[in-house]
């Protein structure tokens, strides 16, 4: 379980009917700064009714009424994207009556409204309660969603492997060599232009659709991020947040020493990147010859 | 490791809560040995380390820093390494060991951390401090230290020796076997096997009984 009191893990769940509105969420949630976003991924739904009563499984308000207030989705796209995020700002309090008095995070709930009076269907300039999305009132149902899509381990998922190095849930051996590494010696997987043929292409940094973003060609890294997000990207990456990393990024500074770009040694002195192309990219567009990396043993 | 560089390592965690444990000043970052760190916050002081380390690698004083993590007990290894040999090792606790013979109380740690006293190094041209833990708690990492690992590598025999050499009054004898009794707990493992077999003889007796009834 998150052992930080001060802060949680909620989930939002944009429905069918609220997919083509995905980039002005991610935005709106982008925007609110207490929300940091973890995992966007898509999840394609077998069986609707199904899918529904587990999302509303913990839910408080009477089964009946969650019924009818979710018939709509039973004919929406049998595709949902899920958006994991560590909530800073729990700011929790109570809320409905009696037996369905539960606690909610504000900010979650605040952020689910100004989403639903932005995208959900009007009829006669009035918001109707076909919701686009769907949020967590508390951390044990992003516990549970998560189990629920295969992860076993909850929301552990999102709790860093490691104490010292800044990776992602990375399951490792817990051994890394950090040591300076030849950028010309670095390589990364990107997705294959013949994908789905081919999954991945293994090439140099320069050939990534990252490299070239920073070096100002832009539309292939947004043509890249569209058309993988949630798929095989499930990182919050977008332009906007490349942007900013570009502006205000400095390698292993005091505050981020352990923030190393993470390689494993592939044959021939070649490293392949696991973690931070993004980082590599503006390393190498820097012109560095030379990296630290963090090399899984 | 030399001076210099364990001067640099130490003065920056030097607003941190850590102690040094079982310190050997005349050993202190000489070639192939290790200085065992006990944290408040592992991850605070294993960050600054490799702080110090990514610089060290910059300036080609080592040539590769190894990290080895054991998250769930809160151990790191950061192992210093020069043309491909350990120079020295940083051995970081972020929680009480497990240990095989003995049971220490977790508050044994907090204490030491609480009542710890800042030692002044003095190597060479260089001057740093250091905390360490008072001397009643020492003597207790020693004997610890003996207790757990003597059966095994009977060189840990030296850390009885401290101990006895440093009780030189009745006071400090008090005072010492009163930690003990007051962290250390013996681990019973006779009792829990005794208590295992006991109920087993007791389970299988119901099981008869029951198939007796039938």
């Amino acid at each position: 379980m998150n052992n930080k009191e001060e802060t949680r893990y909620d989930y939002f769940l944009i429905w069918g009917n609220g997919l083509h509105h995905k980039d002005g969420i991610l935005d709106i949630i982008r925007e609110e700064k207490s929300l940091k976003i973890i995992k966007i991924f898509e999840h394609k739904i077998k069986n609707m009714k199904k899918f529904v009563k587990e999302v509303y499984s913990h839910d408080y308000a009477p089964y009946q009424h969650l019924k009818d207030k979710t018939k709509y989705l039973l004919s929406t796209d049998p595709k949902v994207i899920f958006i994991f995020v560590k909530n800073k700002n729990k700011d929790e309090d109570y809320f409905g009556d009696n037996e369905y008095r539960h606690i909610e995070s504000k900010t979650i709930r605040k952020l689910k409204e100004i989403i639903r009076n932005k995208y959900n269907e009007k009829k006669e300039e009035k918001r109707t309660e076909n919701h686009v999305i769907h949020a967590s009132d508390n951390e044990n149902q992003t516990d549970y969603i998560l189990k629920y899509l295969g992860h076993q381990e909850g929301i552990d998922l999102f709790e860093p492997y490691s104490d010292i190095i800044s990776i992602k849930e990375l399951q490792t051996t817990g051994v890394y060599v950090v040591k300076e590494i030849p950028m010309q010696n670095i390589y990364c997987s990107i997705i294959s232009s013949d994908y789905p043929k081919k999954i991945k292409t293994i090439t140099k940094i320069e050939n990534s659709p990252h490299f070239k973003y920073v070096d100002g060609d832009k539309d292939s890294y947004i043509e890249y991020i569209n058309k993988f997000q949630g798929t095989l990207l499930q990182d919050n990456h977008n332009p906007e947040v490349f942007d900013n990393l570009i502006k205000s990024f400095h390698y292993l500074d005091k505050d981020n020493s352990t923030g190393y770009i993470l390689t494993k040694k592939l044959r021939d002195q070649k490293y392949i990147i696991l973690d931070g192309l993004h980082r590599a990219s503006i390393l190498k567009h820097k012109n560095e010859k030379h990296i630290i990396s963090a090399v899984l043993e | 490791m030399n001076d210099k560089n364990l001067k640099k390592i130490f003065d920056y965690i030097q607003n941190d809560e850590y102690i040094v444990i079982k310190l050997d000043e005349n050993t202190l970052g000489d070639h192939g040995k290790d200085v065992d760190i006990y944290c408040k916050n592992i991850s605070i002081i294993g960050k600054k380390i490799m702080h110090i380390a990514n610089s060290l690698l910059k300036t080609r004083e080592y040539d590769q820093i190894k990290l080895i993590e054991n998250k769930n007990e809160k151990h790191v290894y950061i192992d210093f390494y020069k043309n491909n040999n350990l120079n020295f090792r940083f051995d970081l606790f972020g929680k009480s060991p497990n240990f095989k013979n003995l049971t220490i109380k977790k508050e044994f740690f907090s204490d030491c951390l609480k009542n710890r006293i800042k030692k002044t190094i003095i190597k060479n041209t260089s001057t740093f401090n250091i905390f360490i833990p008072n001397e009643n708690h020492d003597l207790l990492f020693r004997y610890i230290e003996y207790t757990e690992n003597h059966a095994e590598r009977p060189e840990k025999i030296k850390h009885l020796h401290y101990v006895s050499s440093m009780l030189t009054d009745k006071n400090k004898i008090f005072i010492f076997l009163s930690s003990i009794s007051l962290y250390v707990l013996k681990k019973d493992t006779e009792r829990k096997n005794t208590l295992y077999i006991k109920n087993c003889i007791f389970s299988i007796k119901r099981i008869l009984k029951k198939l007796l009834r039938i």
